[in-house]
């Protein structure tokens, strides 16, 4: 009896130690007896880094009139902070190719981006290093104005060929703090 | 010298000098009682006694006790982070059945006092400002919001909760600590952010 009281008093006091040290740290500062008292409790959070791009508008290219065919898309981008990102773009061809089809002829476009520094040719599936993204909200609201232009371009030798139809096709961008 | 002159010179005769020594007397007095109660020694005979003075003086005590850190976690990227802990309170020189005892609390955290940014967490580089609240019970209905320095009066618990903390240590929560970080100050930069939230107790 002795044994198991004893046992059960040991395994109430274990179990308070880890309950304690699972409640972590102990670091908050008790109080004593005195004509004041002071008492501290830290305080910690985590913000991880956000991004988001947003504003995107799907592009409407115009009809071929023997030159290369261009149409843009403003964005806006914003990490928490500001500052650097990456930004990767894929298109829906055969291996993420930026591509359009009719459903039976494909036809290749071109990428570029302008992060506000200029323009800069992308390749799919390749991460493109840019900055200047808002941080004061995400939707570029505070900022008055988009703070980045995708551009898309048909060639017009590769224009010139294709059968008349409509082609369409899906540019993914994914951004990423850097 | 005649009976008159003789009269006017027995000072012990006149009524007011009688009134002063009197009143002279009761004035050392109190300055002897007022002092430190010094020992009476013992005098050597057959039995020998002697006295010690013994003083006790009963002050205002408190205690502020079951404090515990507030991990707000990581920031899921929308809305205020807020957290809130009960704690106890104890005071002296309150009846066990009344709430007569008032107190004050006298809140800062890592800025400059008096600064309305004092309640402020770092991850070293960037600041954030936070907000903080007391309520003298448990829970946060009521609560008031502090203000870094400013002292918050007119606090008030049960007699028998300040007892209980002050007897067995945080026998009986009877106030709230709260915090909330405004969406509005988390969305800066990425990173681990603290601080430290002290908070004083002082008895009415």
């Amino acid at each position: 009896m002795r044994t198991k009281l004893g046992h059960a008093i040991r395994q109430v006091a274990l179990g308070g130690v880890l309950a304690a040290a699972a409640t972590g740290g102990f670091a908050a500062t008790q109080g004593t007896t005195g004509f004041t008292s002071s008492g501290d409790l830290d305080i910690s959070l985590t913000v991880n880094s956000e991004v988001k791009i947003s504003n995107l508008v799907d592009i409407t290219l115009p009809d071929f009139s023997g030159t290369d065919v261009t149409g843009t898309s403003g964005a806006c981008v914003y990490r928490n902070g500001g500052g650097n990102y990456l930004i990767t773009a894929t298109g829906s061809g055969t291996a993420n190719a930026f591509e359009l089809t009719d459903g039976t002829n494909p036809v290749n476009y071109s990428v570029r981006y302008d992060d506000g520094s200029g323009f800069a040719a992308m390749t799919s599936g390749s991460a493109l290093s840019s900055g200047n993204a808002v941080s004061a909200d995400d939707d570029c609201v505070t900022n008055g104005a988009d703070n980045a232009v995708i551009e898309v371009t048909v060639a017009a030798a590769d224009a010139s060929t294709l059968p008349q139809a409509t082609y369409a096709g899906t540019l993914t961008l994914l951004v990423a703090p850097n | 010298m005649d009976a008159l002159t003789y009269s006017r010179s027995c000072w012990g005769c006149d009524p007011l000098a009688l009134r002063l020594l009197f009143l002279s007397l009761v004035f050392i007095a109190g300055l002897n009682s007022a002092a430190t109660y010094a020992a009476v020694q013992g005098t050597t005979g057959p039995t020998a006694s002697g006295n010690v003075g013994v003083t006790y003086v009963q002050g205002l005590n408190v205690q502020i006790n079951g404090l515990t850190d507030m991990p707000l976690g990581v920031w899921s990227g929308t809305g205020a982070l807020t957290a809130n802990d009960n704690i106890c309170i104890g005071r002296t020189g309150v009846p066990l059945f009344s709430n007569t005892g008032t107190y004050r609390i006298l809140a800062s955290g890592d800025g400059v006092p008096g600064d309305p940014a004092a309640f402020m967490l770092s991850n070293g580089v960037r600041q954030m400002n936070y907000r903080a609240f007391f309520n003298d019970q448990t829970g946060t209905a009521g609560r008031q919001e502090l203000s870094a320095g400013v002292v918050l009066t007119n606090q008030n618990s049960f007699g028998l909760s300040y007892f209980f903390n002050m007897i067995f240590t945080c026998g009986s929560e009877n106030a709230n600590i709260s915090i909330e970080v405004p969406e509005s100050e988390l969305s800066g930069a990425a990173g681990v952010y603290t601080g430290t939230l002290s908070l004083m107790l002082i008895p009415d």
